[in-house]
């Protein structure tokens, strides 16, 4: 836990140490494409304030100068499977984002859609001694919340505050200065699979390239494709990806829960590939082309020809009709969305008072899929886009970036985490030390 | 026949090598992209130029190309001189000086050397002092004040026109040219300019008598008197032994006596010489005359 602690805030330092060098690289490393932008920071922070846009507020801080968007290798459901394959895909993806930027980057923040990300809610209380909060009673009611027992191989990605609670007034973002007693706070936290991220780190680091920050998938779609309003009442976004699918639930401005299925647009492309017996290249292009959920009469007349090279002209030249692809494809989507609706449901998305669920990723763009999700998720729910930031190419705007830019967004504007407090130090120590291991006694 | 698969065709792998990643990136890193930026092309610059100049016909071709743009540019219209001004000279010294300084006009004032110019025409006898400069308009302005001519002194053929100090001024060969300069005559004159005049300011009431004044033995001065008669001055103060005389005159209208030569030379014993008569008896009129 300290060992986190310090890595961390060690990853923090670099990442203030590139904010200041003014160049960063955002690198999301999904199953079916890696994708890098260099941000270039002029320290210019406007606001725009007023017209109720408060979610590009701050956004013209930073601009962006280099972008790659590459296939990506030897990554499986958001994992890396193959570490020499994923290297040289980063390094194609780097190298051709910087020589966009003309410059050179040495600081990079990634992001992990696999690593099966598990959620837990936190607590925690303290009474305040000097009355008025101020950065030590946070650190301290921090550092105070009982920390779930988390298998050992797994690592804190987020913990981030989400409600702070001062006698009885509850729904605070930020006590400090207030007049008090008694604090505690409702804390957030993201597990993931250590060696995820350990394997991330080394690619990362072959690369020639400091790792200046992690974080989640599902958190970073959220973060561009969601609005402000949309963050404050409760949301779902759903990141259909290629390996994976991700869930993340926002409410109150925070994300308060977080959740990686590993099925993904790939499933569907095998299917495909597997049911007309075409190889999946030509099976991705199919469902790309002339994919789809909802099947109209029309689709019965209209004819996709497959080309495929075994040689064999009975089967190079095959015609199906998109009734028959809709056919292939709909069954897996369902199944995908299912699974996010049973997965929604055990979160307890169902109490919150706003059932907006947003779309986005990849697999998203099968048209149709949004009467689909109606039907399956309820009837708030609407395609998402990433938002626009300064001087992102047109081929990044898709649903499919939404990572990405949500990672933009999550390098420029960092949430506080607990680590950003700096402990009471022994008490600290002590406190959390013990604590962790009455987990250890209680569990094992 | 044999099969051409498409699979055959494999593509080559898009990711650069390592090797080609970490130079790229060494590329990029920002001294080297200054260097690359800046001294590849001033690497480049420098060779062309040595090479360039390796060639002998070349430093030759590139000084004519200079030297041509040089005279274009100085032979702008802008900077040229089309007159000289004179002020202050009269008819002749005008004309010398435009002799003297011999200019072909229209000339560039580039050309010039002002300073040059002013030394040449200071030389000339007759300037006292000088002034050169640029006037707009492209006129050279040569301003001079003449020396004042005080003295003729008189030479074997014509004579010479002395300033006060004694400095030479010009020749002239009659005294028409000057009638009002007194005249002054022996060796060794022209140094004793300044005592010649001194001498002519202390007898100013008689000078319309005197004819000139004769510098003697290198030391001393002889007022020669239109009537033939001379005033030996002393060495030393010529001016008292005038006064002397003038005294004199004015007791005894010593100077209209029939007395050829009055002898000042010894202040202390004034002699006078008395023209003897065809009978070699001394005048009578002298008689009553006393020192
Ligand atoms: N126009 C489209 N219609 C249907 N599916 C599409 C379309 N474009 C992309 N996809 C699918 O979206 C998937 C890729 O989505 P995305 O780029 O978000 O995945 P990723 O971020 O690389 O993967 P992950 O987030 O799971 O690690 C692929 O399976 C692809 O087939
Ligand atoms: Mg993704």
């Amino acid at each position: 836990m300290i060992e986190l602690y310090h890595s961390q805030r060690a990853m923090r330092a670099m990442r203030s140490a590139a904010l200041q060098r003014g160049l960063i690289a955002v690198l999301d490393v999904g199953t079916s494409k890696i994708g890098c932008l260099i941000l270039k920071f002029d320290g210019t922070e406007e606001k725009i304030d007023g017209d109720g846009v408060g979610s590009l507020a701050g956004q013209s801080g930073f601009q962006v100068v280099g972008s790659a968007l590459t296939k990506s290798r030897g990554i499986e459901y958001g994992e890396i499977v193959s570490m020499p394959e994923t290297e040289r895909a980063i390094r194609t993806a780097l190298q051709s984002a910087q020589k966009l930027a003309n410059s050179r980057v040495d600081h990079v923040i990634a992001c992990v859609s696999g690593g099966s990300p598990r959620s837990y809610g936190l607590e925690g209380g303290i009474d305040i001694k000097s009355e008025i909060v101020d950065d030590k009673d946070i650190a301290e009611v921090l550092g105070s919340c009982g920390i779930p027992a988390y298998e050992s191989g797994r690592e804190v990605l987020h913990a981030q505050p989400v409600n702070f609670s001062l006698d009885y007034r509850t729904g605070l973002s930020d006590p400090r200065g207030q007049i008090g007693k008694n604090l505690s706070v409702d804390m957030h936290m993201l597990t993931i699979k250590e060696k995820t991220i350990q394997d991330l780190a080394y690619c990362i680091k072959r690369c020639d390239l400091e790792l200046a920050g992690v974080a989640s998938s599902s958190y970073v779609s959220a973060l561009s494709s969601l609005v402000e309003d949309e963050k404050e009442l409760g949301a779902a976004c759903i990141d259909l990806g290629g390996g994976t699918t991700n869930i993340s639930i926002f409410w109150k401005k925070h994300m308060i829960f977080a959740e990686t299925i590993k099925i993904g647009g790939q499933l569907v492309t095998r299917d495909i590939s597997m049911g007309l017996q075409v190889p999946s290249s030509t099976a991705e292009r199919i469902k790309t082309r002339n994919g789809g959920v909802v099947a109209t009469g029309l689709d019965d007349r209209e004819m996709i020809e497959i080309a495929s090279e075994t040689g064999d002209w009975e089967i190079d030249r095959r015609i199906i009709s998109r009734s028959d692809l809709i056919g292939i494809m709909r069954p897996r989507i369902e199944e995908i969305l299912e699974e996010v609706r049973f997965r929604l449901t055990s979160a307890g998305f169902d109490d919150l008072p706003s059932q907006k669920i947003i779309l986005t990723g990849g697999a998203s763009q099968v048209p149709g899929i949004d009467s689909l999700a109606n039907k399956i998720l309820g009837q708030q729910v609407r395609l998402g886009r990433p938002m626009r930031i300064h001087r992102l190419p047109q081929a990044y705007s898709g649903p499919n970036c939404a990572g990405l830019v949500g990672l933009s967004l999550f390098a420029a504007h960092p949430q506080d985490e607990w680590w950003d407090f700096s402990p009471r130090s022994k008490n600290f120590n002590g406190q959390s030390v013990s604590r962790v291991f009455r987990w250890f006694k209680d569990n094992w | 026949m044999q099969q051409i698969s498409f699979s055959k065709f494999r593509k080559r792998d898009p990711a650069p090598s390592r090797l080609r990643y970490k130079f790229s990136r060494w590329m990029l890193s920002p001294v080297i992209k200054k260097a690359v930026f800046y001294g590849f092309p001033l690497i480049i610059i420098a060779i062309s130029i040595f090479i360039y100049f390796q060639d002998q016909k070349n430093i030759k071709h590139l000084e004519e190309v200079a030297s041509d743009l040089y005279r274009k540019v100085i032979e702008r219209p802008e900077f040229m001189l089309d007159a000289l001004s004179i002020e202050g000279a009269s008819d002749s010294l005008n004309a010398e000086i435009r002799e003297v300084l011999g200019l072909n006009f229209p000339i560039s004032s580039f050309d010039l050397d002002l300073a040059e110019l002013h030394e040449r025409v200071l030389s000339l006898p007759p300037v006292e002092i000088a002034e050169a400069h640029l006037k707009g308009g492209g006129i050279l302005h040569i301003k001079v004040d003449e020396k004042t001519p005080a003295l003729l002194l008189k030479k074997e053929f014509g004579f010479d026109v002395l300033s006060e100090n004694g400095e030479y001024i010009r020749s002239v060969s009659s005294r028409e040219y000057f009638p009002a300069l007194p005249i002054i005559t022996g060796e060794g004159a022209e140094n004793a300019a300044s005592q010649a005049i001194a001498i002519f300011k202390a007898f100013y009431q008689k000078l319309d008598q005197v004819r000139g004044l004769v510098f003697v033995g290198k030391r001393r001065w002889n007022i020669i008197m239109t009537s033939g008669q001379v005033v030996m001055l002393p060495e030393n103060d010529p001016q008292q032994a005038i006064q002397k005389i003038l005294i004199l005159d004015k007791v005894e209208q010593i100077l209209s006596r029939q007395i050829t030569v009055f002898d000042f030379r010894l202040p202390s014993r004034i002699t006078l010489r008395i023209p003897l008569d065809e009978y070699g008896q001394m005048n009578s009129e002298l008689i009553g005359v006393r020192n």
